[in-house]
């Protein structure tokens, strides 16, 4: 049963709430509506908390490391696609800003409980779990969930609560500090990225239950449910038509799309019907061939290294039989998830996510393994110890490149054979990450420390950017991907914007000023970068808007116009245009940029991309034959559509005066040096 | 060969075509100096594809990945590459990123 809300009736809380982990003082502080206007939730939120209480300059796993937990805006307002959560934090992977962002259902739970967000300090002494329903919040042992699995943890806690109550929690991977740890949530969703699992662990704090039961107030419940509806029908399609024309429906949408600027449903439909079909899994075959997927650590070519008669063995088709039921997140009608269940094969599964597209590629392409029984096996184990399947990934590559090398033998491996493809090595070293166990001990703070540890020539087979692990889409295929690696605060991260996800997300029927922006294009446009940089910086703020008020990446690249912008108003009671929003979307990306800069960082100097990324130099066969991706090019297009400067990384006085940040500039050194001096934070 | 002689190009197209997932492989009979439009042109009936993704797959609003022996061709501009005997044409219907 839930309740209407006493908040403030208008999409939000109104308040988020401060746990000190040292001294376990819990304490509230409410936010006025001149917050929301200009952060939002979500992310936006997370970012000026974190910016303004934060001190440069210290450990991210020490004790003044901040961690937020932000539902979206929109979270539990009725809108569709919009049951995400963030967390927030400095990235121990690269010294700067860290997020990620998880599905599920704990975001609308932890709404329910009267908050936009939750912010953790300092350290506690013992383990402890934070419990917080309608009625407050309370910090509780955990010392009985210490040592259990992300998955047993959420179970145990969901039989105390009852199963209204969600959970976000840490594995064994996190207690232990790894660098490449995630929150976990829903048994195995995880907000993977950052490491900020490892974060949680330095905390002490194993997990969150949030219980509440008081849905959110809307200022417009109705106008709400009209837009969902709408949006709902033009996802389902015209299905008495549909079945009419049957495959001549989209034969001639083709025509019409050809014959005038008139937006047609495709390619976002097909996108929409891969992925109810197949969850992600369904690029796994077809971008090992068509060159986005990294193969062999970025060193091998699909065609020849996994060609399809191996891709297609750890494609959709081989998974969907493991499927025993499909669902969704909370508000999504998509229902791009599935559980599986894996009877057969060396490693009995009773019930599992279906790996996602990024999971199937670390742990296979990547490796050249098509073995995937051996990839179900170190989904389930890594889905447990709370540990970044892209990450781990890529470690695991690291390390088999690295051996076969000579760089590393049979006496750091405690006489484990490291070969491309080897299942049962690949699963045997991932245990051993999860436990800190020998080489696993070198490997679980991710490649970029693994091979400062290491050394010996190591970095030349660490893939990394900046620090971060490098996602499963090469820049080769689609380069606005490099300029989200290269040039987002989180860099390497695949999620925020590329040339595929503008032609999806088709911006400029949103906002005015947005240009169409083709997925694919002739070769001499897709490798030009200085007239690209506007709408990779557009697709960005779009991005933050999306983290902003929780929702999912793909209720924007899945068909129609989603009604962010509808929803938002009729939630809050503004009246706001796309444009304002955009500026919401802008200035949230600054202020985490900002943050990076006030630590010192400059994406172009640090956040620089492995050369294997790049091409350099460039592979001499497959689809991404003679590419090079001019690193400089791209930092120059989006620093100059963002405004900053090439050589400090500085954002523009102006622009930031114009988003209403002015005060950002006078807590950044003039050469973009770490400000360390004492700090005056905001009081709590 | 001389001029006129049948060269055989080994192909293979999948992905989403129309909605549908198609995956698809054979091989096509062409002459001698015959191109990759040629061979988009003669697919579908060669193999008897009655879904006819080789023309469908410039009709959807998509760019396919179109692969000569591995490597990236640009269609349409490169789509007058003449091809030799044992060729092999790969075309994938990608859409996203997941």
């Amino acid at each position: 049963m839930t309740h209407e809300s006493q908040g403030t009736g208008r999409g939000y809380c109104g308040r988020i709430l401060h746990v000190d982990l040292g001294t376990s003082t819990i304490s509230y502080q409410a936010l006025d509506e001149a917050f929301y206007q200009k952060y939002l939730g979500g992310l936006g939120l997370g970012a000026k908390v974190l910016w303004d209480r934060m001190k440069p300059g210290m450990d991210p796993m020490g004790p003044d490391n901040v961690l937020g937990f932000t539902p979206g805006l929109l979270t539990d307002t009725g809108a569709l696609f919009t049951g995400r959560f963030s967390v927030v934090g400095k990235s121990p992977l690269t010294r700067g800003w860290g997020d990620a962002n998880c599905g599920g259902y704990f975001s609308p739970s932890l709404k329910r409980c009267g908050v936009d967000g939750l912010f953790f300090y300092g350290r506690s002494p013992e383990p402890v779990y934070l419990y917080l329903d309608d009625q407050g919040a309370e910090l509780r042992n955990a010392s009985e969930f210490w040592g259990l699995d992300a998955i047993e943890t959420e179970k145990r806690l969901k039989e105390r609560y009852g199963k209204r109550a969600q959970v976000a929690c840490i594995g064994p991977a996190g207690e232990q500090l790894s660098f490449i740890a995630g929150v976990s949530h829903d048994r195995g969703r995880m907000a993977a990225r950052s490491g900020l699992g490892g974060v949680m662990g330095s905390k002490k704090l194993k997990a969150v239950v949030a219980a509440g039961t008081h849905r959110v107030g809307v200022a417009d419940r109705k106008r709400i449910q009209e837009l969902s509806t709408a949006f709902r029908k033009r996802l389902e399609g015209q299905k008495g038509l549909k079945r009419l024309l049957g495959d001549r429906l989209f034969g001639f949408m083709g025509w019409v799309t050809r014959k005038g600027p008139v937006y047609t449903r495709q390619p976002a439909d097909l996108w929409r019907l891969m992925l109810s079909k197949y969850g992600t899994s369904a690029l796994t075959a077809f971008s090992a061939e068509s060159g986005d997927s990294p193969v062999k650590n970025w060193g091998g070519i699909g065609y020849r290294d996994f060609p399809l008669k191996r891709s297609q063995k750890i494609g959709p088709e081989a998974i969907v039989k493991y499927e025993t039921k499909k669902y969704g997140c909370f508000s999504c009608p998509l229902l791009c998830g599935a559980i599986v269940q894996i009877p057969d094969g060396p490693f009995f599964i009773e019930e599992m996510h279906r790996p996602e597209y990024e999971s199937l590629c670390a742990f296979g392409t990547l490796l050249l393994n098509d073995d995937l029984h051996s990839i179900f096996r170190a989904n389930d184990l890594l889905n447990r110890a709370g540990l970044d399947t892209i990450s781990c990934g890529a470690v695991v590559a690291f390390a088999i490149e690295c051996f076969e090398n000579g760089i590393l033998t049979t006496k750091e491996t405690d006489g484990l054979e490291l070969r491309w493809g080897d299942g049962q090595a690949i699963i045997k070293l991932t245990e051993m990450i999860i436990s800190r166990q020998g080489l696993g001990d070198i490997l679980a703070d991710g490649v970029n420390l693994a091979s400062q540890r290491i050394g010996q020539g190591s970095e030349a087979f660490a893939v990394h950017c900046g620090g971060m692990e490098a996602p499963m889409h090469d820049p080769k295929f689609d380069p606005g991907f490099g300029m989200a690696y290269l040039c987002e605060p989180t860099p390497g991260r695949h999620s925020v914007s590329s040339y595929m996800l503008l032609d999806l997300q088709r911006l400029d029927r949103l906002f005015k000023g947005a240009k169409k922006t083709p997925a694919f294009m002739t070769a001499k446009e897709r490798y030009r970068f200085d007239n690209k940089g506007e709408a990779m910086a557009i697709g960005t703020f779009f991005r933050q808007l999306v983290d902003a008020v929780g929702a999912c990446t793909f209720g924007t690249q899945v068909g129609g116009v989603i009604p962010l912008i509808q929803w938002l108003n009729a939630a809050t009671g503004w009246k706001l245009s796309a444009e304002d929003y955009l500026v919401i979307g802008e200035r949230i990306e600054q202020l985490r940029h900002a943050f990076n800069v006030r630590e010192g960082l400059n994406p172009r100097r640090d956040f620089r991309l492995h050369p294997r990324i790049l091409g350099h130099p460039p592979f001499d066969k497959g689809p991404a034959k003679g590419v090079s991706l001019d690193l400089d090019g791209m930092a120059k297009a989006f620093y100059e559509a963002m405004g900053w400067d090439l050589s400090t990384g500085l954002p523009d006085p102006a622009r930031l005066e114009h988003l209403g940040l002015s005060e950002v500039m006078g807590a950044l050194n003039p050469d973009g040096s770490l400000r360390n001096e004492s700090w005056d934070l905001e009081p709590r | 060969m001389g001029p006129g002689a049948k060269i055989n190009i080994r192909v293979r197209i999948f992905g989403a075509v129309n909605g549908q997932s198609v995956k698809t492989s054979g091989t096509v009979q062409l002459k001698e100096g015959d191109t990759v439009k040629r061979l988009f042109n003669r697919a579908d009936a060669a193999l008897g594809l009655r879904q006819e993704p080789f023309k469908q797959a410039f009709r959807q609003g998509i760019r396919p990945v179109v692969l000569l022996n591995g490597d990236r061709l640009e269609i349409p501009e490169e789509g007058g590459r003449r091809l030799a005997d044992g060729d092999e044409v790969h075309v994938i219907l990608t859409v996203a990123g997941g």
